[in-house]
């Protein structure tokens, strides 16, 4: 019994379709993987954020205040500049940072702002102000790893200074 | 249509009343006198309208070196476009 030529050119054109199809289906699956889960790098030791960070802000001629955004596996999802400040001095609004937190769906948070000055040493409105951000955070479950202050040689870390 | 560039203190204060920031560079009395001055401020240019998007930056500066039009705060920094209706 043979089987009708149209038949089998129905089949393959089947056959074509569906492989043609499933290729599409894994690239726009690839698509999708590449758009809602890339990641930036894992942020885990203080001095890769250190670098990061100093190269971002050391050339600044005033003060900005900035926040890494992370994933609950410290992956960086964003680095914004939230706000900029005068040569000693930038106004931080706590809402600020609690709207850009929920808009990037952060689970942890690190903020910096450098010191134009070159001083790390920070000031009792930093210490008071890194207690303010932590505590509106804490209200939408976001953690707060570290504040840096990015001046002349390596970036204080807050944290290992025991003030977070 | 007139613009006026205005700082993040009288932003906040406008959109929210949010004083928040000033406790940590004021004592209570320069607070009570800066609020008064962004109230002031704010009053004299009344209807303003805020003309700036954050997504794509436009109608913002991120530093100025000039007072804000609204408080006359001589302090440099980020400045938003509010235009008077």
């Amino acid at each position: 019994m043979s089987t009708p030529l149209t038949l089998i050119e129905a089949s393959n054109f089947e056959a074509n379709r569906i492989v043609l199809e499933n290729q599409l289906i894994d690239e726009a699956l690839h698509i999708l993987d590449r758009r809602l889960f890339a990641r930036g790098p894992i942020l885990t030791s203080p001095d890769t954020v250190a670098s990061y960070l100093k190269l971002h802000l050391a050339q600044q001629e005033h003060e900005v205040f900035g926040v890494i955004f992370l994933d609950t596996k410290h992956r960086m999802l964003a680095f914004e500049v939230l706000f900029h400040g005068s040569i000693d001095g930038a106004s931080v609004y706590p809402r600020q940072v609690v709207k850009r937190s929920l808009a990037h769906n952060a689970a942890a948070a690190i903020f910096v702002h450098n010191h134009p000055s070159g001083c790390t040493e920070p000031s009792q409105a930093d210490r008071i102000l890194t207690a303010r951000l932590k505590e509106a955070l804490a209200l939408i479950e976001v953690r707060v790893l570290d504040h840096f202050i990015v001046g002349e040689g390596r970036p204080l870390s807050l944290a290992e200074y025991g003030w977070l | 249509m007139d613009s006026f560039w205005i700082c993040d203190d009288c932003l906040f204060a406008a959109a929210y009343e949010d004083y928040s920031t000033l406790s940590l560079y004021y004592t209570t009395d320069e607070i009570e006198k800066r609020i008064a001055g962004i109230h002031r401020g704010l009053v004299r240019l009344m209807p303003i309208s805020a003309d700036f998007d954050p997504e794509t930056g436009w109608g913002l500066k991120a530093f100025s070196p000039l007072p804000c039009d609204g408080c006359g705060s001589p302090q440099s920094g980020q400045r938003h476009r509010f235009t008077r209706l």
